[in-house]
């Protein structure tokens, strides 16, 4: 293990085994990021909108030391202007973040200065090997919450819409009124309807990481999937809101307030992956042969 | 053996770090002190009197992201004696403006309620003697339902008019190393005329903002304003 390590470092100068000489650039990446990673716990994990972070984060961390194995005889250190370069410009723009509490540059920056020192080590080609867990990583950054409900916020409209629409074609009885739901003797609000679909970051990334795995499949088959994100997202949502709406009318409010709160985040990701799942099962039989193998 | 660019790196982002600590604002400069915003607002003044209300475009449930954001929530129904006119007052006051905790703006809120907005526009609203309180006025319906509505947000001491001034506001307060408060005001009242409704509604405002004790007036408008106004001694009807 340890003579790979230091066969696959090649020109490095080292000669120390991999952890050791890698400790000045943990310790310089730890006393940014333990600040950071506090932060987000604090404020952005703990909310719907950033509840995938720390899946991300730990999913992001195994991929990349699964990865790593490949990359290491691709391993040469980086160029050095491009290294400061890229750190030059992702600490000023973390510290800005971090000093005026802009969450999302702070990350940013966290990230590029990550993605500085990895590339310092091992250079551009392994990188590129890498490609998947670093990319994977960056859905970390939380992008800034104006932003995500400008752009998602008709989105919920049409999902109240939909989940009262079928129900009510089943028989229960539902109304809405705006986001508002009444449901027999119950007003429910669709949470948070100032924000817009929060979870479809969360959901993107799961969904990735699904197509990512399938390594049976083709890019265009795995592109075919990614174009299904969204649209998948935007179910997820429909069932989620009818979960919700049905135990609300046979369970009453408590039980389904309280599944809303305790569970939200992950059973929307169970209902996303599944559909995920059932979507590549079905679309496997459709698609031209070509298209599946690798 | 330790690589030289390596400590390099490893001490840029020790600087950046110690950085980020030392530029990270820390004083709370909240204009609205020790008090319940509650107990400042008057209940009832001129012919208006008021009853408290829930607001169904603002539930604070325990929980959902209306708690977190505000820490004060008032909604009021103001009736008023002599020509019957209603308007509802929403003020929320959040006592840390941070980046992912920040007054949400109606123009963002009403859509998503279900309403569709047929007007928006920015309204320099006058309280006299060239003091204006910049302001939006909106026209929403949903349903059968319309609304006018007029309403202003106030962040630090700044009353950004739209979603981008209120981010320049907020960077523009966290480089002087402060740590803002925010409030959401809002009025509106039922009917399809916004024409008709908006004028009453800024003669409400007015002079509800004259109705306020002069030392908290800032808490509304900012301090600046209230100072300019209480100078200018200009009388509420």
């Amino acid at each position: 293990m340890a003579e790979a390590t230091t066969q696959g470092l090649g020109p490095a100068k080292s000669k120390l085994p991999f952890a050791t000489a890698d400790l000045p650039l943990w310790i310089g990446l730890a006393c940014l990021a333990v600040p950071t990673l506090i932060s987000l716990g604090q404020q952005v994990w703990s909310r719907e909108a950033g509840a995938h972070g720390p899946i991300v984060l730990a999913v992001g961390a195994w991929l990349l030391a699964k990865e790593f194995a490949g990359a290491k005889p691709l391993a040469r250190p980086g160029s050095l202007l491009l290294t400061f370069a890229g750190l030059l410009v992702s600490l000023l723009v973390y510290v800005f973040g971090r000093a005026f509490d802009f969450i999302s540059l702070e990350v940013a920056g966290l990230y590029g200065a990550a993605v500085s020192m990895l590339y310092s080590r091992i250079g551009m080609r392994a990188l590129l090997h890498l490609w998947f867990p670093v990319f994977y990583l960056a859905f970390l950054v939380p992008p800034p919450g104006w932003l995500i409900d400008q752009l998602t916020g008709p989105l919920k409209q049409f999902v109240s819409w939909a989940a009262m629409s079928v129900l009510s074609f089943a028989g229960v009885p539902v109304a809405r009124e705006g986001v508002t739901i009444y449901v027999a003797a119950y007003r429910l609000l669709v949470e948070d309807a100032c924000s817009g679909m929060n979870s479809l970051v969360g959901l993107t990334a799961v969904s990735l990481l699904y197509i990512y795995l399938l390594r049976g499949s083709t890019l265009r088959y795995a592109a075919l999937l990614v174009a299904a994100i969204i649209p998948i997202a935007i179910l997820g949502n429909i069932i989620r809101i009818m979960t919700l709406i049905l135990l609300t009318y046979f369970f009453g409010d408590e039980v389904a307030q309280g599944f809303l709160h305790e569970t939200a985040g992950l059973f929307l990701f169970a209902v996303d992956l599944l559909l995920v799942f059932a979507l590549d099962k079905a679309l496997w039989r459709v698609v031209p042969k070509s298209w599946r193998r690798t | 053996m330790i690589a030289r660019r390596d400590l390099f790196i490893a001490a840029a982002a020790l600087v950046a770090a110690g950085a980020g600590v030392a530029l990270k604002q820390r004083r709370e400069v909240p204009l609205l002190k020790g008090e319940k915003l509650g107990d400042i607002v008057p209940k009832a003044f001129g012919a208006w009197t008021s009853e408290e209300m829930g607001d169904p475009l603002a539930v604070n449930a325990p929980g959902t992201l209306s708690a977190k954001l505000y820490n004060e929530l008032i909604v009021r129904g103001y009736t008023n004696a002599k020509t019957g006119a209603e308007i509802m007052m929403l003020l929320a006051y959040g006592a840390r403006q941070t980046d992912d905790l920040q007054l949400h703006r109606p123009e963002i809120c009403y859509p998503a309620f279900g309403y569709q907005l047929v007007r928006n526009e920015p309204l320099s609203l006058p309280l006299g003697d060239n003091v204006t309180i910049p302001a939006r006025r909106l026209a929403a319906e949903a349903e059968g339902r319309h609304e006018s509505i007029i309403y202003w947000s106030r962040m630090g001491e700044a009353l950004p008019q739209d979603g981008g001034g209120q981010r320049k506001a907020r960077l523009e307060i966290a480089m002087q190393g402060i740590l803002p408060d925010g409030l959401l005001s809002r009025f509106s009242m039922v009917g399809d005329h916004p024409e008709d409704n908006w004028p009453v509604i800024q003669t409400f405002v007015r002079d509800l903002v004259f109705a306020f004790p002069p030392s908290r007036r800032k808490v509304l408008i900012g301090t600046e304003r209230a100072n300019r106004i209480a100078a200018s001694g200009v009388k509420a009807v």
